[in-house]
């Protein structure tokens, strides 16, 4: 019986009713050290609150009007005028938010550095208009490391940041994409796939689509042998050329797939090479609308469903009443589903 | 205006039940009526209340009751996976779904005995609402139900069900992880054992990735069993290019180091995916620890979520949620 073993736990903690209720949804007002008693007690004696019920009825009880939405923030790390101008920042800001009002949150976007917003304001914000959910979106990785109330807050970041302490996060190419990827390649009678990668744009820890290429190159027998092409394209004085076409005669891979940078592609037909006839090119990351990108086959650079799963983490915290950050942080990857049929690779049989 | 049930079921020419049906996502209304009862509530400004709708769920679909309504799909029986990791994410499993105020029972698909359709017959018959899908032996046929009838999600590789959300290891992060602890350990030409399966070829890429930053003369190999005695070629791999630790999925690998002759001096030995659970075997040995429970934990959440937002069916966005492992230091 829960009253029984809400007895049980009063009882053996020594703390009120209030206080083990409070400890059990993670409220910061019960000091640390009782937190994790009471918490420890209740899993034992196999107490558990219903968190739904619990976050509900704590909106009912606080005084004023009822709040029926929860409001949550998105914390954008560029100004207006950016995002109106970078897709990738404002397709990702739109699918947060269909996703949000999907669900029957209300979410507002607030744009650092723009002018009412300074970094350092943000907590008081936070507090005055009693925001627990937060969403941290792309921040340019020159802005200064953000400093939250954490432990009063569900936070969700969109992407990797070195910036940021650990917490759960919702990110891209994930092993379910590249495998998308290279499953269409097969299907388009593909067998030696290379991979290029793109030191610049990815940094040690920051390459996981890498690691699932080489993960799924198991599946392609004939391409085993083919190692991994890494151009340091940050360093001109490199003969970056020349490493890529000597890697391509030496190991003749018949596709190729990048998420670095498209030169890779004007490299290939100065060589003389015939695209797709002689070789594939395929695009992970392909930016839709900008004219530089056409023709390219490959993925879309993710940014919709980036925004709506972060929503979808930040909902689950928020009905299980997880605040602070996390020991062991959630990492969400998402699928990209979409391929964008250009010219650069052979078409399916 | 506040927008009602009876405003909108008048303005698409239903009635109220079609739109709570619209609403909770019932897959027996035809595609063309959802349409434009949806186009309705939208017009009329309809929102849900995050909250309400999550808990109304529960009431509603009978979901509070000590009948399991989420069960663990298996192909394996409950008796054959004791003390094993999958018992692990099977209790993990059934304490978030309690937590959560569902009922996880364990469900063994015999497919030897029964079609997916039979099965798919005794699990509507149960009321089951969820699945959480665990592993199969290799081969099997892949799992084929109705999905608008069930929400799902899969533990970690062990089954054919692509298109779904699952929860599973985090083989990148924690090969950086591990990658940190053994050059802080003074290691510098770790080796590696490769094998089949999903789960190993995860490991293998984040471990190839990784080693690509190392000085080019430490990046050694990695060794592939062929068709001959692998103890043999194993032996002639670690002469050759001398590791100074070795990488190796728990299992047959294990066993084949094992089998090395001890000159030279064997190696150090990293184990990964050790069995959570500290038999006599596992504790002799180094290694990181299979996440099981959170892997089972995890796997709750996003069935909870399918549920809560009345999602049935296979997800228009796949997510897979990655979890980390944990360290174990034995002497060996």
């Amino acid at each position: 019986m829960p009253a029984d073993l809400l007895q049980r736990v009063i009882k053996e903690t020594g703390c009120s009713r209030a206080t083990v209720y409070r400890a059990l949804q993670g409220s910061s007002l019960v000091n640390a050290d009782t937190r994790e008693k009471v918490q420890a007690v209740a899993k034992r004696v196999g107490f558990y609150l219903n968190p739904l019920v619990s976050h509900w009825m704590a909106r009912v009880r606080k005084p004023g009007a009822l709040q029926t939405r929860h409001p949550i923030v998105y914390l954008a790390g560029h100004d207006r005028e950016t995002y109106a101008a970078t897709p990738l920042l404002s397709e990702t800001w739109k699918g947060a938010k269909k996703r949000a009002t999907e669900l029957g949150f209300s979410i507002h976007i607030w744009h650092v550095g723009s002018l009412n917003l300074e970094l350092e304001k943000i907590p008081d914000q936070l507090r005055k208009k009693d925001i627990h959910g937060v969403i941290i979106s792309r921040f340019p990785q020159t802005s200064p490391a953000l400093s939250l109330p954490w432990e009063d807050l569900s936070v969700v970041a969109i992407g990797f940041s070195a910036q940021h302490p650990p917490m759960h996060t919702v990110s891209s190419h994930g092993y379910e994409t590249m495998r998308h990827c290279l499953e269409d390649l097969r299907r388009r009678g593909y067998k030696r796939p290379g991979y290029v990668g793109s030191i610049g744009t990815e940094t040690m820890g920051g390459s996981r689509h890498t690691a699932d290429f080489l993960a799924l190159r198991e599946s392609f027998p004939d391409a085993v042998d083919i190692p991994l092409l890494r151009l340091r394209i940050e360093d001109e004085s490199k003969n970056n050329k020349g490493e890529f076409l000597k890697w391509l005669q030496d190991y003749r891979p018949d596709v190729i797939l990048s998420g670095g940078i498209i030169e890779y592609r004007d490299w290939l037909m100065e060589a003389g090479l015939r695209i797709p006839e002689d070789v594939g090119f395929f695009f992970l990351g392909i930016r839709q609308g900008n004219p530089v990108y056409r023709d390219l086959t490959g993925i879309p650079q993710p940014s919709t469903d980036l925004g709506s799963s972060a929503v979808d983490l930040l909902a689950t915290l928020i009905y299980h009443g997880e605040r602070g950050l996390p020991l062991q942080p959630d990492i969400i990857q998402t699928l990209v589903p979409l391929i964008i049929e250009g010219k650069t690779a052979r078409p399916h049989p | 205006m506040s927008v009602n049930m009876q405003s909108v079921a008048q303005a698409a020419g239903v009635s109220i039940m079609t739109v709570s049906r619209v609403i909770h996502q019932n897959p027996k209304v035809a595609k063309a009526t959802r349409e434009r009862v949806l186009a309705e509530l939208h017009r009329q400004g309809y929102r849900r209340t995050p909250f309400l709708a999550a808990w109304k769920v529960r009431v509603k679909g009978d979901i509070i009751s000590e009948h399991p309504n989420v069960v663990f799909l298996c192909g394996y029986p409950e008796s054959s996976i004791r003390k094993s990791p999958v018992a692990e994410i099977y209790q993990a499993v059934q304490e978030q779904a309690h937590s959560l105020g569902l009922t996880a029972g364990f469900y063994h698909a015999d497919l030897k005995s029964r079609k997916w359709s039979a099965i798919s017959k005794v699990l509507q018959a149960r009321g089951i609402r969820g699945i959480v899908a665990g592993p199969f032996p290799e081969g099997s046929e892949p799992i084929s139900l109705p999905w608008e009838r069930f929400a799902v999600a899969a533990t970690d590789y062990d089954q054919d069900l692509p298109g779904v959300n699952r929860a599973a290891q985090n083989h990148y992060s924690d090969i950086q992880r591990i990658f940190e602890r053994l050059l802080a350990a003074g290691y510098s030409r770790p080796g590696f054992v490769a094998m089949q399966g999903a789960r190993n070829t995860q490991w293998l890429g984040a471990f190839l990735e990784r080693q690509w930053w190392l000085p080019e003369a430490d990046r050694i190999p990695v060794f592939r069993a062929g068709t001959g005695n692998p103890i043999a070629a194993l032996r002639s791999w670690r002469l050759s290019f001398r590791p100074d630790i070795i990488l190796c999925p728990f299992g047959k690998a294990l066993k084949w180091i094992d089998a090395l002759p001890s000159k030279p001096e064997a190696p150090d030995l990293f184990v990964l995916d050790l069995p959570p659970e500290h038999s006599n075997d596992s504790e002799r040995l180094t290694g990181m620890v299979y996440p099981a429970a959170a892997i089972g934990k995890a796997a709750v959440n996003l069935l909870a979520a399918q549920l809560r937002h009345y999602e049935q069916g296979l997800p228009s966005r796949p997510q897979t949620l990655r979890v980390e492992g944990t360290f174990q230091q034995a002497g060996r």
